[in-house]
């Protein structure tokens, strides 16, 4: 398969920049995704709205944020790959719900500002019902928490992983265990 | 080259028949024995560390992060059962639909078809069995006595032990023989606290450390194997790049090669063991070559079969001549039937509010282990037989997931302490029937021409008392410790999940109601030997490998001291 020129430019941007913006001439709806699916269907501007919603979970502080971490592609690739079709359709049909409401909250997701992103996360945070809308927030956000703590980041800047511990200490005092992840 | 030159080139001393745990011991024993002996593997090569291609990888390197994609497990269910068939070890386990097989009852065959077999997988829990395991049947009236008793296999458990390497602790019970032990790694405070309460609340029950074939402290005949201490990295699935554990490719394999007297041949699907009815005896085996797959004869003075329990029965079954038009060894009409497994439907989970002060650090690839005590001295319960349990209880770590933002971030840094978690699984014997049985399928074959197996095995009311009793048992002992949130669970997991399946071509004193003698050699082609778990008169309650170790490095033994005074 060619990589199209504007899937490549796209990829140039984002190895270069980093959490470079994408230039809103390439969000058009009808414009592919980044990442390859099987199953799911997920255009350009989807995968910005879930770019702006990792980035909206964890935001990039003094250590990276979900953007930087591909959170959303890593999702993406959960889903797709290991989750059923059901799933995937509940899953589309939720991303819609969920665009439906950031319409009738303030206008597209990805036109909000900072602050207006995580309100309209909050107030799904603490949201009650059980619909689409609320299965697509809680099964995005926690894939992305999923990615965030299995990620290299994490697992060597916030919770280290060692892959040989080389000791197994069955009672130890708590605070004083060695930081194992 | 002629045909005569042909058939020298395709000649041994000896031929095994599968390179796993029993496969690779009796290579092992063979070789150094001076036999020229030809290793014969259904699967690819797998080398000791260059051939375990996650062994070392960062969690983050697994794309989907250990799991395995859904498509794969759609069409995989069986093995998809399976606790170990995940990401990073995904590729040592056999896919359902490369190898079909037909259930007439539930049966999870989990398989593992490269070099080291199974020994790549194993949970490498190592116990003993007792006198009273090998009189178990005798007693109890079922199956057939076992022809041998704990004293003859004694000190091939130690033989096997010390090669192996056993970590252990000498807890000196009659129903768990101690044996030659590496030092045992910990017990942490929650497991030696229910360790104290058992022991307080029951004169007859126990909990040990459980003993597993892991390198705590490597003695010298380790280290000469290439081998490490274990790192406790409990990645053990993925093969071990330490050589911690005991795996044919690490152990076994690498020193019957430098023997020089091994020849392994992989990409080798055995069809069937050729008998000579003018010979009287066995004098090869037909392979069908899984690269080209042409069919090609290998010949020996002796045979070992260790294919694993239910191919050694296939491939028996599907050795038909006019001596044997039912399988080979068959005149009792017992090949293929009494096959048995360990029930491991039940298991208990609970939380321990103590302990709040103290927790674990590292890793530990074992656990603490129960041993049977239901009906030992004698019968006391409405089933017969009983269970072993495994025990285990840690910390747990959570992590908060409340909140968006710069909340979540900090949130997910936190690591809160929550109670000690405490759980058990069972491991019940089951009673070998001539209704549990495998046979050759009438019609369906596989891609190598050869019959499909049929498998027809199931639970009975033993099975289902037994399991009801573990529940109740466990609950109570969970009780009497003071544990909380108590939840004993009858899985409902079908017959082979446990993978210790066993039987089919079972030990015995009678060639009329057994296939092998007590030097599982066939009671009537004697230099056919089955050493894996096919030989098996009974089930005990212990996880089989080390029996099947030591049962073969014993016939190997015996099968040389025959060949020498030319008995076979």
């Amino acid at each position: 398969m060619s990589i199209s020129r504007r899937t490549a430019l796209k990829q140039f941007l984002v190895l270069a920049g980093g959490a470079a913006l994408i230039p809103a001439c390439m969000q058009a709806d009808g414009g592919a995704a980044s990442i390859n699916l099987k199953h799911l269907t997920i255009n350009a501007s989807d995968e910005q709205l879930l770019a702006d919603m990792a980035e909206t979970f964890l935001p990039a502080t003094d250590t990276p944020g979900g953007k930087d971490l591909y959170l959303h592609h890593f999702a993406l690739t959960m889903l797709d790959d290991c989750h059923s079709p059901e799933e995937h359709k509940a899953f589309e049909k939720g991303l819609d719900a969920f665009k439906d409401f950031t319409k009738k909250n303030g206008g597209a997701f990805s036109t909000l500002t900072a602050q207006q992103r995580t309100a309209l996360l909050e107030q799904l945070e603490s949201r009650k019902d059980e619909d689409e809308l609320q299965h697509f927030y809680k099964k995005t956000k926690n894939l992305m928490i999923h990615g965030y703590l299995t990620s290299k980041h994490y697992l060597t800047k916030v919770r280290v992983y060692e892959l040989v511990p080389g000791r197994y200490r069955g009672c130890v005092p708590v605070g004083e265990g060695k930081k194992a992840a | 080259m002629g045909t005569n030159d042909s058939i020298k080139s395709r000649t041994y001393d000896a031929i095994v028949i599968g390179s796993g745990i029993s496969g690779g011991w009796a290579a092992k024993e063979l070789c150094e024995k001076g036999l020229k002996t030809l290793v014969l593997e259904r699967g690819r090569d797998v080398r000791h560390i260059q051939d375990y291609p996650t062994t070392n990888k960062m969690p983050w390197e697994f794309p989907h992060r250990g799991e395995v994609p859904y498509e794969i497990q759609k069409a995989n269910p069986v093995v998809s059962r399976c606790y170990a068939f995940r990401e990073d070890a995904a590729h040592f386990f056999t896919k359902d639909t490369e190898h079909p097989y037909v259930q007439e009852q539930p049966f999870d065959w989990i398989r593992g078809y490269q070099v080291g077999g199974k020994s790549l997988l194993w949970a490498r829990q190592t116990q003993r069995w007792s006198e009273f395991d090998f009189e178990g049947p005798a007693r109890d009236g079922f199956a057939v006595d076992w022809p041998i008793r704990y004293k003859d296999i004694a000190p091939w458990y130690s033989y096997v032990e010390k090669f192996a390497g056993i970590s252990g602790n000498k807890d000196g019970l009659d129903i768990l023989p101690d044996g030659e032990f590496l030092p045992p790694m910990e017990l942490n405070c929650v497991e030696k606290y229910f360790v104290q309460s058992v022991g307080k609340s029951y004169k007859d029950r126990h909990v040990v450390y459980a003993r597993c074939a892991h390198l705590t402290e490597p003695q010298p005949v380790h280290l000469q194997q290439g081998r490490g201490q274990c790192q406790k990295r409990n990645l053990c699935q993925r093969g071990c790049p330490f050589g911690g554990y005991y795996a044919s490719n690490s152990t076994t394999i690498p020193w019957a090669q430098k023997t020089g007297n091994m020849t392994l041949r992989p990409h080798s699907v055995v069809h069937s063991i050729l008998y000579d009815d003018a010979k009287g005896k066995a004098v090869g085996v037909r392979v069908i070559d899984d690269v080209t797959k042409d069919a090609i004869d290998f010949y020996a003075r002796i045979i070992f079969v260790n294919a694993a329990a239910l191919n050694t029965n296939l491939i028996l079954l599907n050795s038909k001549s006019s001596r044997f038009p039912n399988g080979l060894g068959n005149d009792s009409g017992v090949l293929g039937k009494y096959v048995a497994f360990h029930n491991y439907r039940a298991y208990i989970n609970a939380t321990h509010e103590g302990h709040l002060d103290i927790t674990t650090d590292g890793r530990r690839p074992t656990s603490g282990y129960i041993p049977r005590f239901r009906n030992v001295h004698q019968q006391e319960t409405d089933f017969l037989r009983g269970y072993a349990a495994g025990f285990g209880a840690d910390r747990v770590n959570t992590t908060p997931r409340d909140g968006v933002g710069t909340t979540l971030k900090d949130n997910l840094a936190k690591s809160e302490m929550g109670p000690w978690r405490v759980g058990s699984h069972m491991m019940g014997e089951t009673i070998p029937k001539e209704s549990n049985y495998v046979a050759l399928d009438d019609s369906l074959k596989d891609a190598w021409g050869i019959p499909q197996l049929k498998i027809s095995v199931t639970y009975d009311d033993n099975d289902e008392k037994m399991t009801k009793d573990y529940m109740e048992q466990l609950t109570e002992m969970f009780e009497k410790a003071g544990f909380k949130d108590i939840k004993a669970v009858d899985g409902k997991r079908a017959p082979g999940n446990d993978i210790h399946e066993m039987g089919g071509v079972r030990m015995g004193r009678d060639p009329k109601t057994s296939v092998l003698n007590g030097w599982n050699q066939m009671h009537a082609v004697p230099n056919v030997f089955v050493t894996d778990g096919a030989c098996m008169t009974s089930t005990a309650t212990q996880n089989p490998s080390l029996t099947y170790m030591a049962l073969t490095a014993r016939a190997a033994d015996y099968a040389v001291q025959e060949m020498k005074k030319g008995n076979i």
